[in-house]
């Protein structure tokens, strides 16, 4: 179909055509990490402190977008993923140990995400027995059986299912002014338990895994260097989008559960608490975003962390090779899923203290993985004329040292301060 | 110590940061890398880069060290060092930077593998025989490559060697000079021994700089033949990080049938590009091509076919075969067209082969026609195959005027899934 019309109109829809085609690796990545962890603190931040805590997220939005854009412009102008220029910049041995330090991270991350899942499938009365299996099953035939095209399809839909939080958000009708006070005028509550949560929040925003993720995301889809204005924009746009259900998510929690005594150490006992007051259909929202984000992030977890160690170590890998073409890739892949899942099925595990834990690891390799993502962007070798211009060296060293300052400080407290 | 050895192998990782020594036993420097030339077949390590305590970087010559002694990590020993400025010849390359950790086509194997390491042959001069691709080369520069053994020993479980010739090597290290267009550091002649579907695989493999080298060093002609036994995923991320105007002399080369097809999987603004670099002739029919709807007889056909007049003699329209053969894909048919292109009859190249050579082509052909409509969906270009086990089938439009041809093997992937619900149903 072509639009007639003026020639502005239609070169404005062949940009919208164009950008649509590019669309994918920045929104997916950014909003795979409202997973469960990340719902699980944002309704604890809602719950406990209001709207207190609403200011972070407009500086929470251009950090994502400041370190994801790095991944994503690396991976256009190189064509080559984040695990492919360390090993060829630095060698084995970094590499090794990097992904070794990877591989455990992002396995405690997927492990959140199967408590998730669990947790999400047991407000419906779905024993974990029973959905976690199901689940490990569902997502592992649609990510070897399917395209990378048909998968990222199905992520976006995933990620439009994130609008429950917004309407679920809607049907707790929030005062527009107080809500639009809190997002601008930052507030601060001194009191150590405060400072905790406001780096807690930092910390499940940004995760190591999503940088590896994002580039080898926009290599697959092929983003010409002459179209990356548009690229940029998909990752400005997942920014934004993740920040904005992030604070939907507090803003219900705030309404509806602040004030009122509830205790919440999980997504599912938000999602709970919620039904009551808020009524049925908002806790039913909410429960459903949870199972929506956990099989989401427990797809894309596995599937990246496979294909990173696979390119650092040089083996074959990608869901389009069979298994005696990529053994490495798919023994990877499924045992994380396998042990994933069946780690969250054994008796008397505690889920909070598994997403817990995830994200002070990803506290601790955060600040490893933007070090080297700063030192390859810098080098003119891999980026000629993209590398960082000096003030955008200015802007992510600031940024890379207070995330990972906040980064250890959220593990700190989190090892030292519970 | 046995300098009388006459040859030994070594590995590049083992030279590396190795500490170098005059013969008074001062420190000189430390291996950053190895200068090689391919003016022979099998690379010569000319020398060394050194890194001076100062950070400065030399060469120095091989000369004067012996590689064939094994030393373990300890100091070489040169006896006359003689620094020179860091200055590559155009036939030199440097082994880290070229092969460590780089990705190569391996070309017997048809696969793309990751350098762990690069092996040495000493005799008088040192010279690259093998890259070392195996998991083995990788313990070997983490620095447990002889625990590992060990264990893998006590357990029984053979640890192979994977190494590649090096006349089976293709690096991919790309040069980047402003200005021209980037090309492969190295080339070696074995690229154009893989079969166009090796390629095709390999190019998928590969990163956009490296895929770009190649289609440029490989040819249009060559590269539409590699394309063609491509996944459409890889046409189109291929052409598409192209130049438009080196995008266009490949499609050029193509079966406009299958050139459309990748047009019409990009981005319409990126399509437009290329078909504005596209000869004006051959423009116009992509042109009709993509805008036909996809998934029916007019986006499968090819409208290249043989046509012949009715009148013509079996001898001539051999000829016509003859002269068209090279550009068209299929000639196992000939269309017998009228004047105004509507299709008469048909006629196969092996009924034109044995009827006398002055029959007209009018009394040999079959005019009993099975054809599809422009329109018809995959269903009912499957069920014409199935009927009727043709190669080909014509495409007629509403005036039984020929537009083109639809080829089995064109359209045998679209059709596929409507073969086996047949044979289900």
């Amino acid at each position: 179909m072509r639009l007639r019309g003026s020639a502005g109109a239609r070169r404005l829809w062949r940009r919208i055509a164009l950008f649509m085609a590019i669309l994918g690796p920045g929104v997916i990545t950014a909003n795979v990490d409202n997973d469960a962890g990340g719902i699980t603190t944002y309704s604890q931040a809602g719950a406990r402190y209001g709207f207190a805590t609403l200011w972070l997220f407009i500086p929470l939005a251009l950090a994502v977008i400041v370190v994801q854009e790095m991944a994503n412009r690396m991976g256009v102008v190189s064509g080559k993923g984040l695990s492919d220029l360390i090993r060829e910049r630095f060698g084995v041995k970094w590499t090794f140990y990097l992904m070794l330090g990877l591989l455990v991270t992002n396995f405690g991350n997927i492990l959140a995400e199967f408590a998730g899942i669990a947790a999400a499938g047991e407000i419906f009365g779905v024993p974990r027995l029973i959905s976690v299996p199901l689940a490990a099953l569902f997502v592992w035939f649609i990510v070897v059986r399917a395209t990378y095209r048909t998968v990222e399809k199905v992520f976006l839909v995933a990620v439009i299912f994130y609008v429950s939080y917004i309407l679920a958000g809607v049907l707790s009708r929030p005062a527009g002014g107080e809500v639009l006070q809190a997002l601008t005028v930052p507030r601060f509550i001194p009191e150590s338990h405060y400072v905790i949560m406001l780096v807690a929040l930092i910390g499940t925003t940004i995760a190591p895994w999503m940088q590896f993720y994002q580039q080898a995301a926009v290599v697959e889809k092929n983003v010409r260097v002459d179209d990356y204005a548009l690229s940029r924009l998909d990752t400005i746009l997942g920014g934004v989008s993740v920040s904005v259900v992030a604070a939907f998510i507090v803003i219900v929690c705030a309404i509806n559960l602040h004030g009122r005594g509830v205790q919440i150490e999980s997504a599912g006992d938000a999602a709970r608490a919620l039904a009551p007051v808020a009524g049925r259909y908002a806790g039913g929202l909410f429960a459903f975003g949870l199972l929506n984000a956990s099989m989401f992030a427990a797809s894309i977890l596995p599937l990246s962390t496979a294909y990173t160690i696979c390119e650092g170590f040089g083996w074959e890998s990608g869901v389009d090779k069979d298994f005696a073409a990529a053994p490495q890739f798919y023994v990877l892949f499924t045992a994380l899923m396998a042990t994933g899942a069946g780690l969250i099925l054994l008796p008397g595990i505690s889920l909070i203290a598994v997403m817990y834990w995830s994200q002070v690891l990803n506290g601790f390799a955060l600040p490893i993985v933007l070090v080297f993502m700063l030192m390859l962007i810098n080098d003119r070798g891999i980026m000629g004329r993209h590398a960082n211009s000096m003030w955008m060296n200015v802007v992510t060293i600031v940024l890379a040292a207070a995330l990972s300052a906040l980064g250890l400080a959220a593990a700190g407290l989190a090892v030292f301060g519970r | 110590m046995s300098t009388s050895q006459s040859f030994a192998f070594r590995y590049v990782s083992e030279l590396l940061g190795r500490r170098l020594v005059d013969a008074e036993g001062r420190t000189i420097g430390r291996v950053q890398d190895l200068v090689a030339s391919t003016a022979e077949r099998f690379p010569v390590v000319r020398g060394f880069v050194i890194k001076l305590a100062d950070g400065e970087r030399r060469f120095l010559p091989v000369k004067g060290a012996d590689l064939r002694r094994r030393k373990g990590r300890g100091p070489l020993r040169i006896d006359d060092p003689r620094l020179e400025p860091l200055q590559l010849e155009s036939n030199e390359f440097l082994i880290r930077t070229l092969l460590l950790d780089k990705q190569i086509v391996d070309v017997q194997g048809a696969k793309v593998e990751r350098v762990n390491d690069v092996h040495l042959l000493v005799t008088d001069r040192a010279r690259i025989v093998h890259v070392d691709v195996g998991f083995q080369g990788f313990l070997r520069r983490l620095g447990v490559e002889g625990e590992v053994r060990r264990l893998a020993h006590a357990l029984r479980v053979p640890l192979k060697e994977q190494l590649i010739g090096w006349q089976y090597v293709q690096p991919l290290g790309v040069q980047q000079e402003p200005g021209k267009p980037i090309r492969l550091t190295v080339r070696l002649a074995e690229m154009g021994r893989l079969h166009p579907g090796e390629l095709a695989d390999i190019l998928e493999d590969l990163s956009k700089d490296e895929r770009n080298s190649i289609v440029r060093s490989l040819g249009p002609e060559a590269v539409a033949d590699v394309l063609e036994e491509a996944e459409e995923d890889v046409q189109a991320a291929v052409i598409s990080q192209l130049e438009p105007s080196v995008a266009a002399d490949i499609l050029e080369e193509m079966d406009p049938g299958e050139a459309a097809d990748i047009l019409t999987s990009l981005p319409e603004a990126h399509s437009e590009e290329i078909i504005a670099e596209v000869e004006p002739d051959e423009r116009a029919q992509l042109e009709q091509l993509i805008e036909y709807e996809e998934k029916t007889a007019a986006a499968l056909m090819t409208p290249e076919f043989v046509a012949i007049a009715p009148e013509a003699t079996a001898r001539e329209a051999l000829e016509e075969v003859r002269r068209l053969a090279p550009e068209i894909e299929s000639i196992y048919y000939a269309y017998v067209l009228d004047g105004q292109r509507k299709l008469m009859g048909v006629t196969t190249l092996r009924s034109l082969l044995v009827a006398a050579p002055e029959r007209p082509v009018e009394e040999i052909m079959e005019t009993r026609l099975v054809s599809v409509r422009p329109e018809a969906d995959l269903r009912e270009v499957a069920e014409v195959f199935q009927k009727y086990s043709f190669l080909g089938c014509p495409v007629l439009d509403a005036d039984g005027r020929m537009m083109g041809v639809v080829l089995i093997k064109h359209a045998v992937d679209d059709l596929l899934p409507c073969f086996r619900r047949e044979a289900r149903g």
